[in-house]
């Protein structure tokens, strides 16, 4: 049956077949649940019980209403810092390892291998590591440091420089890997015409490099941005939110799930939804209007 | 066409994955098996597996436990579905949706469930839904020797000796509190103790009639002001930020630590991690100088048959075997039935200094559903820890932060109460 239809129908059954079990998927643990989020946005529930009472825009109205639930908002400029150096970073590295240097696929490995790794592990090995006496106290007194140890997740006023140090430890490898193929695709010609027309390292980068990753940069701001906005794992296992580390997101989960709220919950999810998708397309206006 | 059969190969064999879920057909009668869901996911290998086969030998039946850490969190969300389990514990609920989820065991006077402590806490109109399988009460879970290397071969019996153990403790270079601020849940000891410090059977049911209930004259406040004395005057772990329960144990266990507010519960995990298990004890906190002790008697979670259940008889003669076995003793609680005497040593020398047990008094109009109603609008989660954690970190910085934290929380619960109560 399936020799028998043209090539055009045999592309398009092939393509149907390959995206069924991903659409269905996606529809199921996306859509649908987006969904329901969304209509639950109207009620006030508590979660298990059968009885949801209707209570139209009141949720969306108590959020708006409430100084304090975008108070937590503040902390994601840690984060958005954060996402500012791992760009820089990433930048840097992916420039460095284009070049002939030994070792390159060794760096790569380690550079992207926090990534890989699960975020739960890392925020749980990261406790250790910022705990009195814990790692980071051990490497200090190593360079004869000591005096300068802090309670760097019990002090409220550097705990979220302490998560997004964590934060920048585990993205960067994501950024650098994006970057790196980004300057790949460099054609090699242009870098050789810059070498004989006598251009430096720096002059490289910022004339040739740069302008050919555009587009790259752009993407990754975009990424972190958002990220910054709706960031969740790494402070919620570390420290809960507590100390003054809490965001957006964990407060919505605490409504959520501490205090049975899943109605004003659900309105807050949807309130990050706007902001993540408002700052995108300003982004995206603000980057048309430059090419 | 190798390479044809060897793709049509993989394909089936990785078909065979997605079947693997399927069950079989017909079901026999002996081949009964009940899920039990529970929060002990300490002993659910050891203790709890050989009761299972034990009551396999007896009655033909399977139990098949499965232990959720977060307890109260995971099967909330389970009574969504219809799959939780044939018996299960009862997460904090309002007793009007008790009879959505469980099955009744009885009436209040029924022979096999009128001997039962605390029958009626999951009991509506004299139906029962839920039945404990042990009985505990709130306390101290200390090392016996690090107080006696301060000076107390007893466990001090009133607040002024406290705070002087717990001084001395500080300056023989030991942890005198270990309050667990980061794990959250542990500091729900210091709401528990509220009717205790106020020696009122009713005092949970008449906080919603209340106004301003942290105020520093008010038992709550004066709980809370326990707490900041610990904290403020650095007698607990130095960064509450990376706290530890499952080290705090050890550490009570192995002198570093001296004491922790928890209940009779704990004793029995802290004993095995101890090199000496005898060095462990369980005393009343003291909550003024008169030396007359009191503590909150506490049923552990309540026991119950889910009423999607595909097997509620069997169900429900598993759940009354349970709790009349002798399992209350293999986790050091006192036996549900108020007919039985405990034999267990520590929970002699617990009740040795004349210790009142306290147990409170079940609303039958919607108190303890109105506090939570009240309690979340306002921000305060009842008996689970975090609002406390922002007072035991406001108490680190100083007497101002914690006064402004103990307004808040009035202005709060004052506010919340307002907006609950003319809604209805």
């Amino acid at each position: 049956m399936f020799s028998n239809m043209n090539y055009k129908n045999q592309k398009k059954l092939i393509l149907i077949l390959f995206l069924l079990v991903p659409v269905a998927l996606l529809i199921t643990f996306t859509f649908i649940p987006a969904l329901n989020m969304f209509s639950y946005s109207f009620f006030e529930w508590d979660g298990f019980s059968t009885n949801k009472i209707w209570v139209g825009f009141s949720n969306y109205i108590e959020i708006f209403k409430n100084p304090e639930i975008f108070a937590s908002l503040k902390n994601s400029i840690y984060y958005l810092i954060g996402g500012l150096i791992q760009l820089a970073i990433a930048f840097y590295f992916a420039v460095l390892l284009n070049t002939k240097v030994k070792g390159k696929g060794i760096f790569k490995a380690i550079l992207f291998f926090p990534f890989l790794i699960n975020g739960v592990a890392i925020s749980l090995i990261f406790i250790f590591f910022f705990q009195p006496e814990g790692t980071m106290d051990s490497i200090l007194a190593l360079l004869g440091l000591s005096k300068y140890t802090q309670l760097w997740l019990g002090n409220e006023n550097i705990v979220n420089i302490s998560l997004m140090f964590t934060s920048i430890w585990r993205y960067s490898g994501l950024n650098f890997i994006i970057f790196l193929g980004a300057l790949q695709s460099i054609p090699d010609e242009v870098l050789e015409a810059s070498d004989i027309d006598g251009a430096s390292q720096w002059n490289k980068v910022k004339y040739i490099m740069i302008p050919s990753v555009k587009r790259v940069i752009q993407l990754n701001l975009i990424l972190s941005v958002s990220g910054a906005i709706s960031v969740y794992e790494i402070p919620y296992i570390m420290t809960g939110g507590a100390n003054g580390s809490s965001t957006f997101v964990i407060e919505t989960v605490n409504t959520a799930f501490k205090f049975n709220k899943v109605g004003l919950a659900s309105a807050m999810a949807i309130v990050v939804l706007m902001i993540v998708a408002i700052s995108t397309l300003i982004q995206k206006k603000f980057f048309k209007e430059e090419a | 066409m190798k390479k044809k059969l060897l793709s049509t190969l993989l394909v089936a064999t990785m078909s065979l994955g997605i079947l693997s879920g399927c069950g079989n057909g017909g079901k026999k009668n002996s081949d009964v098996v009940l899920t039990v869901l529970t929060n002990k996911s300490d002993i659910v290998d050891t203790t709890l597996k050989d009761y299972a086969e034990d009551y396999k030998e007896r009655t033909g039946v399977t139990i098949k436990w499965q232990a959720l850490t977060d307890y109260d969190g995971d099967v909330k969300v389970r009574l969504n579905s219809d799959n939780y389990g044939d018996v299960l514990l009862i997460p904090q609920l309002p007793a009007s949706q008790l009879k959505e989820f469980f099955e009744p065991l009885g009436k209040l006077d029924d022979d096999n469930i009128k001997n039962i402590m605390f029958n009626d806490k999951h009991a509506v109109d004299g139906t029962v839904y839920g039945l404990t399988y042990g009985c505990g009460a709130d306390g101290i879970v200390y090392n016996k020797k690090v107080f006696k290397d301060a000076g107390y071969d007893k466990f001090p019996t009133t607040t002024d000796e406290l705070y002087k153990s717990l001084k001395e403790i500080l300056a023989n270079g030991k942890v005198p509190v270990a309050i667990n601020s980061k794990d959250v849940w542990p500091l729900a000891s210091y709401d528990w103790m509220g009717m205790p410090m106020s020696g009122n059977t009713n005092f949970w049911n008449e906080t919603s009639t209340q106004e301003d209930i942290f105020a520093t004259n008010k038992p709550l406040g004066q709980c809370m002001e326990l707490l900041y004395q610990f904290v403020n005057n650095g007698l607990v772990e130095k960064d509450l930020a990376t706290t530890n329960w499952e080290q705090s144990k050890a550490d009570v266990a192995n002198g570093k630590v001296g004491m922790m507010a928890l209940g009779l519960w704990a004793v029995d995990q802290v004993k095995s991690l101890a090199a000496n298990p005898d060095d462990i004890g369980f005393a009343a906190i003291p909550y003024d100088n008169s030396g007359k002790l009191r503590a909150n008697a506490t049923p552990d979670y309540g026991m119950a048959v889910s009423n999607k259940s595909k097997y509620k008889k069997e169900a429900t003669d598993f759940l009354f075997d349970f709790i009349n076995s002798d399992f209350h003793k293999k986790i050091g609680l006192m036996s549900p039935d108020k007919t039985k005497k405990s034999d267990n040593q520590v929970i002699k020398d617990f009740l040795a200094p004349g210790v009142e047990l306290l147990q409170a008094t079940v609303g039958t109009n919607g108190e303890e559903e109105l506090l939570f109603k009240i309690g979340n609008e306002a921000k305060i989660d009842w008996h689970a820890g975090a609002y406390i954690q922002n007072i035991a970190l406001a108490s680190k910085k100083g007497r101002a932060e914690y006064e402004t934290v103990i307004k808040q929380l009035n202005n709060s619960w004052n506010s919340a109460r307002q907006k609950v109560l003319n809604s209805k």
